[in-house]
């Protein structure tokens, strides 16, 4: 990465709201003296992500000609997830994408929990997001609940407690 | 966004041979207060482009080169948005974006 580039993605700028390569952005530190109203990303306890195919192993995504299995494991997949994400900040109306078992994903963080006393962020925040609420990092130990996107055909088998 | 571009390192070198000693100290000391901080501020301006890599956005974090953030990991606000950084260890090679 060239000096004074930063290198985002098509779902990170789609995010953020970038329309143009080679647009400049503002970096700021996180948290920062200047983000009055921004707190410190707090640890994730739980996130809620909804998933749907970007690209399938042996073919395109989310389509029904495909005869290879469509089922995850939830308990894998959070498995899966929390090993590869540990120590990243996600926030809630974030899209993401991820590997799992050769076949490519795109998610929506529909909420972050953070436990004990502080709430559950479920709403997509304003863009941008005016708080630190709806930020969390992942941890190995936090606790992450794929749902199926609307229209998907992917079937995640939920884990038994 | 910066200060001191290439042309002027070079003209500025080639300045500091008729400086003393002491003043050219003086000129590295600056110079490296001013890098420390820029990166202790962090409130400077980045040009955007495409991940290194295909497969880098599958980290979920944006690529940085090494000298704008020494430490890897740390998490910034893009525009207001909250990501971590990463540093770009594959080579930048032709590719059609994904994602």
């Amino acid at each position: 990465m060239a000096l004074g580039s930063i290198g985002i993605s098509l779902a990170q700028r789609r995010w953020i709201g970038i329309k143009e390569i080679g647009a400049e952005v503002t970096i700021e530190h996180f948290p920062s003296s200047t983000t009055l109203n921004r707190e410190a990303p707090k640890f994730a306890q739980a996130i809620e992500i909804e998933v749907d195919f970007l690209q399938r192993a042996n073919g395109n995504g989310n389509n029904n000609n495909n005869n290879t299995l469509l089922y995850y494991s939830a308990k894998d997949m959070c498995m899966s997830f929390v090993d590869d994400f540990r120590g990243i900040v996600m926030t809630t109306g974030q899209q993401i994408v991820f590997m799992f078992q050769g076949d490519k994903f795109i998610g929506t963080i529909k909420s972050v929990n953070f436990g004990g006393d502080h709430p559950i962020a479920s709403v997509p925040p304003p863009s941008p997001p005016q708080s630190g609420d709806g930020t969390g990092i992942i941890l190995a130990d936090t606790k992450v609940i794929f749902s199926k996107a609307s229209g998907s055909t992917i079937t995640i088998i939920p884990s038994v407690p | 966004m910066y200060p001191i571009t290439v042309q002027q390192k070079e003209r500025d070198t080639i300045g500091l041979k008729q400086h003393s000693p002491q003043s050219r100290r003086t000129y590295v000391l600056k110079l490296i207060s001013w890098h420390y901080a820029r990166v202790a501020n962090r409130n400077t301006r980045l040009r955007v482009t495409i991940s290194p890599s295909e497969a880098f956005p599958f980290t979920n974090c944006v690529a940085v080169n090494p000298l704008d953030f020494p430490d890897e990991l740390v998490h910034i606000l893009i525009n207001g948005y909250p990501l971590t950084v990463r540093y770009d260890v594959t080579s930048l090679t032709s590719y059609k974006p994904l994602v």
